[in-house]
């Protein structure tokens, strides 16, 4: 029996010092392998962190988000140049002159863009033979008359404000190789705006004259043109002004706040020989709340999706009480039951532990945002799901990383004109298993939240 | 072949003086790693590491008599590099303190249990009580040289080691007692 500490020592040592213990059998080739002269690495070449991989995810999602809304600002801006490449200015120009307009189809559908953003006087061109018909007032002046249409003769008239219908009669028995019935579009090539100058301002009339010349093109019963308003030279200067909206080059930040309830599924592990017995997860709003800020900004990618990037600060915590035991009995009881017959009863010493762990995350978030109610005036529905790769800077675990994913619900309100207020039931969703307390708990937490935000969108 | 010549096959880098080498001393590296490990996964990894430092700085070695105590150096060193290195892995040990209440006297059950039991033993101590532990009791490194390979202090060094073997004693008196299925 040992008696001091240095004989207690001297045992130990005895027995440890030269214990032998088997590798692995194919260590030796591992090591041999291991042992060659390492190949050199590019620098940088490595990520084999979870550190790089999560930046290089949010990276790829960022990229990912501004090509979207790269494209969509294209297809936004070329929109409205196709059929007229004076567009921007045409499409936009308020119509408040209406004026007597030559208009003649022409096979010059190749015409090109900056030909036709020119608009030339053309009434001098109209040969005597071409049946140049009537006309139209504008709708909101008096209502369109139902005018007979002689055949072979079209008539255009204001439907909208800047709009013109184009009634036609029965052309086929006249002129072979247009049909009734079929829309067709007719490029503009000319203005005539002499009528300004005999009839006034209250007086429209549009002039169109079919070109028989093309066999392919088919004449329309009812078609619609777009109206041409009179371009100045002012409004011409002011199409930089008018230019669709960019929605990817407009961030809007945003702040939040989410309180947090905590659940979570919790696996006592055997440890050491100990037994884990009666364990009380405390259920009080006060052992398991937490909270979550965010703060980042927000791209709107068109009308429906969005995109979200921030920063977060996450803090979990749980309580709970449970006893340890050691998994052999410390001691046992007898009692003699008769003289031939004892009953041996096991006696364990429990202790109870009380056990309150609060983590402390920082993580980077990148969410996905879809509009329900799009272009809404007054309160706006949308769903935002995303993830976030957190770094805990406090607690109890031994992954250090956590992803997490993150889901909700979104209501927004506008508050100013620039602030909008922001409610979104949600999840957020611990990805991997941490290991707390000595590796005795494993515990994966789940929590559901109210975040509350607002969001800001800067002047122009 | 003699120790010098398998020495300085080694330091050639010849592969088969390296086999006879690691057939010859893997036993008791291993038992070495087991001991400053936390399980004998970790053991297998630190003794893999450990092997390869010798047979990349064997060119050092100028004495073959001093051999085995420099791969036990380096196996050692490698322990405390691997310490250093998962330290913030091992959560805040506290599983002593689960025993501390206890007021059973002590019971020698060193002659009584296997090695490889105490083996066991000694890996379920907090890192830094079971590396002390080792070097202090094990390997006959004073407080001091402790102090320097772990840059802690040698009051530091002393009290880890108490606490070691006070875990130990209270380890060992949980074993002793005899459960009722042994009567």
């Amino acid at each position: 029996m040992a008696t001091t500490d240095d004989e207690w020592e001297r045992l130990f040592r005895q027995r440890l010092e030269n214990y032998e213990s088997e590798p692995e059998d194919n260590a030796l080739e591992r090591i041999l392998e291991g042992a060659q002269p390492p190949a050199v690495k590019k620098p940088g070449g490595g990520l084999g962190h979870p550190y790089g991989w999560s930046l290089a995810l949010l990276g790829l999602m960022a990229i990912i988000a501004v090509r979207i809304s790269s494209y969509w600002d294209l297809k936004h801006a070329v929109k409205p140049i196709s059929g007229n490449s004076s567009g921007k200015t045409a499409q936009t120009a308020p119509t408040t002159v209406f004026e007597k307009t030559v208009i003649r189809a022409t096979p010059e559908e190749n015409t090109p863009a900056d030909n036709r953003s020119q608009l030339r006087a053309a009434s001098p061109q109209i040969a005597p033979d071409q049946r140049i018909v009537t006309l139209g007032t504008p709708l909101s002046q008096q209502p369109p008359k139902l005018v007979q249409v002689p055949a072979g003769q079209m008539i255009m008239r204001y439907v909208e404000g800047e709009k013109v219908e184009i009634v036609t009669s029965e052309l086929e028995n006249e002129m072979p190789g247009y049909e009734v019935g079929e829309r067709a579009t007719h490029p503009i090539i000319g203005l005539d705006r002499s009528g300004l100058d005999r009839s006034g301002l209250d007086r429209s009339e549009l002039l169109f004259e079919p070109i028989a010349s093309r066999q392919h093109r088919r004449l329309f019963l009812t078609g619609s043109l777009p109206a041409v308003p009179p371009v100045s030279a002012a409004s011409t200067r002011r199409a930089a002004a008018i230019e669709p909206a960019r929605y990817a080059s407009r961030p809007v930040f945003r702040t939040s706040v989410m309180p947090l309830y905590t659940f979570r599924e919790l696996t006592p592990m055997r440890q050491d020989d100990i037994v884990m017995e009666k364990i009380r997860p405390a259920t009080d709003l006060s052992a398991r709340t937490g909270w979550r800020v965010q703060a980042g900004a927000e791209w709107d990618i068109n009308r429906v999706l969005g995109f979200r990037v921030g920063l977060v600060y996450q803090q979990l915590q749980q309580q709970f009480t449970y006893t340890a035991r050691a998994l052999r009995s410390d001691s046992a009881k007898v009692e003699w039951v008769d003289p031939r017959t004892i009953k041996l009863t096991p006696l364990y010493q429990s202790q109870e532990r009380q056990v309150r762990t609060v983590w402390r995350y920082v993580a980077l978030s990148a969410e996905g945002r879809w509009q329900l109610s799009p272009g809404a005036a007054g309160v706006r529905h949308y769903l935002v799901a995303g993830g976030s790769a957190g770094y805990l800077i406090d607690g109890k675990s031994q992954q250090k990383w956590q992803p997490f994913l993150q889901a909700s619900y979104g209501i927004e309100r506008r508050l100013t004109t620039n602030l909008r207020l922001q409610v979104e039931p949600g999840i957020v969703y611990n990805l991997r298993v941490m290991q707390d307390y000595s590796r005795i708990f494993s515990v994966r937490p789940y929590s559901y939240g109210l975040t509350v935000g607002v969001r800001w969108q800067p002047e122009i | 072949m003699s120790e010098i010549e398998l020495l300085l096959a080694c330091q050639r880098q010849d592969s088969r003086a390296q086999t006879v080498l690691y057939e010859r001393h893997k036993s008791r590296m291993m038992a070495l790693c087991r001991r400053y490990a936390r399980s004998r996964q970790e053991a297998e990894d630190m003794f893999q590491e450990g092997f390869i430092r010798i047979f990349q700085q064997i060119h050092t070695v100028e004495q073959p008599e001093r051999l085995l105590h420099w791969m036990k150096r380096v196996i050692v060193n490698t322990a405390i590099n691997w310490y250093h290195k998962h330290q913030h892995e091992q959560s805040e040990t506290d599983y002593e303190e689960a025993w501390e209440a206890s007021n059973t006297e002590h019971t020698d059950m060193l002659s009584r249990i296997s090695t490889e039991e105490l083996l066991i033993l000694v890996q379920g101590l907090a890192d830094g009580y079971r590396m002390v532990f080792n070097l202090y009791v094990i390997d006959g490194y004073s407080h001091l040289e402790i102090a320097r390979m772990m840059n802690i202090s040698e009051g530091t060094s002393k009290s880890q080691l108490a606490r070691a073997k006070e875990v130990l004693k209270q380890k060992l008196k949980k074993m002793g007692i005899v459960s009722y299925g042994n009567y």
